[in-house]
């Protein structure tokens, strides 16, 4: 897995308090990012609060992306297709539904960290975070594409003996 | 007397009666049979086992550890949730996912040896499937029959009795009747025989494509048509214990046999046992979190349970690598040398010598030879058991291809529940065998997983069909990509149409014995503790190409038959490219890791002898699928398995137990 390198996110001689801004953006965006996450993964916000994971989910885009990139995320009026087919939101937007419905983050490429303000730059991936991965175990357990399919999450719930036999 | 969970080093100094390399199933159940028997008759024995790898998985916590390190993995791969440790490095999964350099296998051959194993307490039985078949009597007399490959020092019926034995004590799940219809079984071969539990039922899956199949398809096959039917698996998995059965296990004392029978569970945890039966969680490759799956910590856990009978001692060391065996001057084993460790990076270990009357090698086929090798010395520079110099050749698999296709719109089959395989398509035995590989079929119920990671890339291709255009130009694959990314209910319905309708064939290749397939060492290879790394030599024979092909060939006709479309990809799928006859094709390994010291009728063509005994060294036993001198078509546990107890028997009456 090759890391987007740090030297081109933070000019040199800029210094940027990056814990600062994170901890300055607090939780009066969660509402809009369940809204958000509705309307992109078809669960309605009922079923994505049950999964326990909105907040953690919050906090992995917000700690990878930095807070100016997801606040302009979360503030966006503009309708779904405009918002997927945006060269800045439009990866985050599939990285939203990534997460919600296998626990998966997607790295963001070099390319995209590019097209980002230069002061925006500066809190990207302050944690080293931005890698191909399963967030946590949590997220895989309650990842929300079993659900689609209409099954359960392999290996993290069963649905009892002999129900394979049974129709979907 | 109780007996620690794992010992950091064996509690006597004087000779055990019986020391076993390695904790995986098939050293767990020679020790089991070998005590089990010792009760039976009131004597008295003492067996030490080294495990190389951790003991975690005995423990509930460590069990769970397992689990958790499953849930946050990616990929999802068999050795997953399994810890590898620089000091007992467990082989790479899929050898084509790794750069060679970072791998723990070093290949130098034609093409990858695509399968592993497992080195932890339990060993591969971890993460198996838990497919518990028989081999047909054909499998064993291949030479005579075909002119292909060699034929076995024992025929079927020398084996049936064991194969009983070995199905109780793995616990297999079936029902004598299913097996009875695969092609080329006879119920000569099954006699009065019952299985200690009820089959674990077909998938919705396998009910819907054997209605579509119907009963009367027949595929030809060199000129000569073979019946084509879906056929219930034997698994190593909990269900019901068949009322009526008997305990074939003639090495129990009978008041501890148990009919019907008794499953086992989560190892030490009341919680749990009696065995749970399968849950369907979906996950029995990596890990099967209901423990209704056999693994050899079952075993494990009753002979830390049977150190409590008096007169038993059972010593099991983990973090113990065996490095070489050493010989005396009458020719008989006198030691095994190992290494132990207790941190599980640091590259620091201690020199041990574990002494016996009878030493028994159950390390699995790579290791056994590896190990043999290794012991080599002046007297014997070309290892140890190995005058006829066949260690570490005829290194064997069932080479797995995948062909997958989807059933028509609207279709729902119920993928990803249940075991991954619950019916087989057998294609196991014929006048064919003369040109090409026989093969078995798993009928998938896992959807794409495997061959194209589904459910991941189903969801790419609908929230993000832009990044597949160029990759599916001209493919058929194309259909699969939306005009414009999906999201909200659209997203939701059309990955359930998508995955619901997804179909697998897993085909399982018959492989020849090839004396250039090899295990080998080189001083240049080796782990931080300086223990050589094996170094493999594999490649593939026309015979196997020639049976791909077929399968190939069957996927496409069955395809059409069930009115499916196919969506196999030899250029994208999962695996290492082969080609045969301008055909173009990818196979991964199977896990089926055989051959490696060969079973025969001379001590100039074979290692050892039907009794898994080493032609060199009358107190060594070599066994596991290594002593298989050819692979048929069945996963080879159960018969490694039933080959472990025969050899058990006899070294049990070789010992001459004092009374207690």
């Amino acid at each position: 897995m090759t890391r987007v390198p740090r030297s081109h996110l933070r000019p040199a001689g800029q210094f940027v308090d990056c814990d600062q801004l994170i901890t300055e953006q607090g939780y009066g965006r969660v509402a809009r990012f369940v809204e958000i996450s509705s309307e992109l993964t078809g669960f309605s916000q009922a079923e994505l609060t049950a999964t326990g994971l909105v907040e953690a989910h919050f906090d992995e885009i917000r700690m990878v992306i930095g807070p100016r990139p997801w606040g302009s995320f979360l503030e966006t009026t503009r309708p779904v297709p405009e918002l997927l087919a945006d060269r800045l939101q439009g990866p985050i937007a599939r990285n939203v539904v990534r997460l919600w419905y296998l626990g998966h983050w997607q790295q963001l490429p070099l390319a995209w960290v590019k097209k980002l303000p230069k002061d925006w730059r500066a809190c990207f991936d302050k944690y080293g975070r931005n890698t191909d991965r399963v967030v946590s175990a949590a997220a895989y357990r309650e990842g929300l594409a079993w659900a689609a399919i209409g099954t359960h999450a392999v290996g993290a719930r069963q649905a009892g003996f002999g129900t394979w036999e049974w129709a979907p | 007397m109780t007996t620690a969970r794992s010992l950091r080093a064996p509690r006597r100094e004087h000779p055990y009666d019986v020391v076993i390399v390695g904790g995986g199933v098939m050293g767990a159940v020679y020790a089991k049979v070998l005590a089990e028997a010792t009760v039976r008759d009131r004597r008295a024995i003492s067996i030490l086992i080294l495990e190389s790898g951790r003991g975690a998985g005995l423990t509930e916590l460590g069990f769970r550890a397992y689990l958790e390190t499953y849930h946050s993995a990616s990929p999802k791969t068999p050795n997953a949730p399994y810890p590898d440790i620089p000091n007992a490095r467990s082989p790479e999964d899929l050898a084509f996912l790794k750069p060679p350099t970072e791998r723990y296998f070093r290949q130098d051959g034609a093409l990858p040896f695509g399968s592993n194993n497992t080195r932890v307490l339990g060993g591969t039985t971890l993460h198996w499937m838990g497919i518990a078949l028989r081999m047909m009597p054909s499998d064993f007399r291949m030479k005579s029959l075909y002119g292909r490959g060699e034929d076995w020092p024992i025929g079927y019926s020398d084996l049936q009795p064991y194969y009983e034995m070995a199905e109780w004590e793995l616990g297999v799940a079936a029902t004598r009747t299913d097996q009875l219809l695969v092609p080329g079984v006879t119920e000569a071969e099954f006699g009065a025989f019952e299985y200690p539990m009820e089959r674990i039922p077909q998938s919705y899956l396998d009910h819907t494509l054997s209605r579509a199949m119907g009963s009367d398809f027949e595929f030809v096959l060199d000129g000569q048509p073979h019946p084509i039917r879906l056929v219930p698996l034997p698994q190593a998995r909990n269900s019901t214990p068949a009322v009526g059965a008997g305990d074939p296990r003639r090495y129990l004392d009978p008041a501890r046999a148990c009919s019907p029978y008794r499953p086992y569970g989560a190892p030490a945890d009341p919680a749990t046992g009696p065995g749970q039966r399968c849950e369907g969680y979906a996950s029995c490759i990596p890990i099967c979190p209901s423990r209704a799956k056999y693994t050899a910590l079952k075993t494990i856990q009753q002979l830390l349970d049977l150190a409590d009978v008096p007169g038993i001692t059972i010593d099991l060391v983990t973090k113990a690598v065996a490095t070489d065996v050493g010989i005396d001057e009458n020719g008989r084993v006198a030691h095994v040398n190992y290494k132990v460790y207790e941190d599980e990076s640091l590259p620091y270990s201690e020199n041990r010598r574990a002494t016996g009357r009878r030493f028994v090698l159950a390390a699995s086929a790579i290791e056994n030879a590896k190990l043999l090798l290794a012991s080599r010395s002046p007297s014997m520079p070309t290892g140890v058991a190995n005058s006829s110099g066949c260690v570490g050749r005829n290194l064997m698999d069932h080479p797995f291809v995948l062909a997958w296709g989807l059933m028509p719109e609207g279709m729902e089959l119920g993928t990803f529940r249940g075991p991954g395989a619950t019916s087989d398509i057998p294609v196991r035995d014929g006048p064919f065998r003369r040109k090409h590989a026989a093969f078995r079929t798993d009928v998938g119920n896992w959807a794409w997983g495997l061959s194209d990671d589904a459910p991941s890339r189903d969801l790419e291709r609908l929230i993000n069909p832009k990044g597949f255009v160029k990759r599916y130009k001209g493919k058929p694959q194309a259909s699969l990509i939306p005009q414009a990314a999906l999201f909200g209910r659209e997203l939701r319905r059309q990955l359930r149409a998508v995955v619901q309708r997804q179909i697998v064939f897993g085909f399982l290749m018959e492989q020849l014995p090839d004396s250039t397939n090899t295990v080998s060492i080189d001083d240049r290879w080796r782990d931080q503790l300086g223990v050589h790394r094996p170094v493999i030599n594999y490649d593939l024979e026309p015979y196997t190409l020639a049976g791909i092909a077929e399968a190939y060939r069957l996927s496409e006709a069955l395809f059409k038959r069930i009115g499916a479309q196919s969506f196999t990809d030899h250029a994208d799928g999962l695996g290492q490219p082969i080609e045969h006859e301008g055909q173009r094709f990818k196979y991964i390994g199977a896990g089926h890791i055989m051959g490696t010291h060969r079973m025969g009728t001379s001590a100039q063509t074979s290692v050892v002898n039907q009794c898994q005994r080493s032609w060199d060294h009358e107190n060594l036993y070599i066994v596991g699928a290594g002593s298989m001198p050819t692979t048929g078509t069945s996963n080879p546990t159960l018969t490694g398995v039933a080959l472990t107890i025969m050899s058990a028997e006899h070294l049990y009456q070789d010992l001459e137990l004092a009374a207690q």
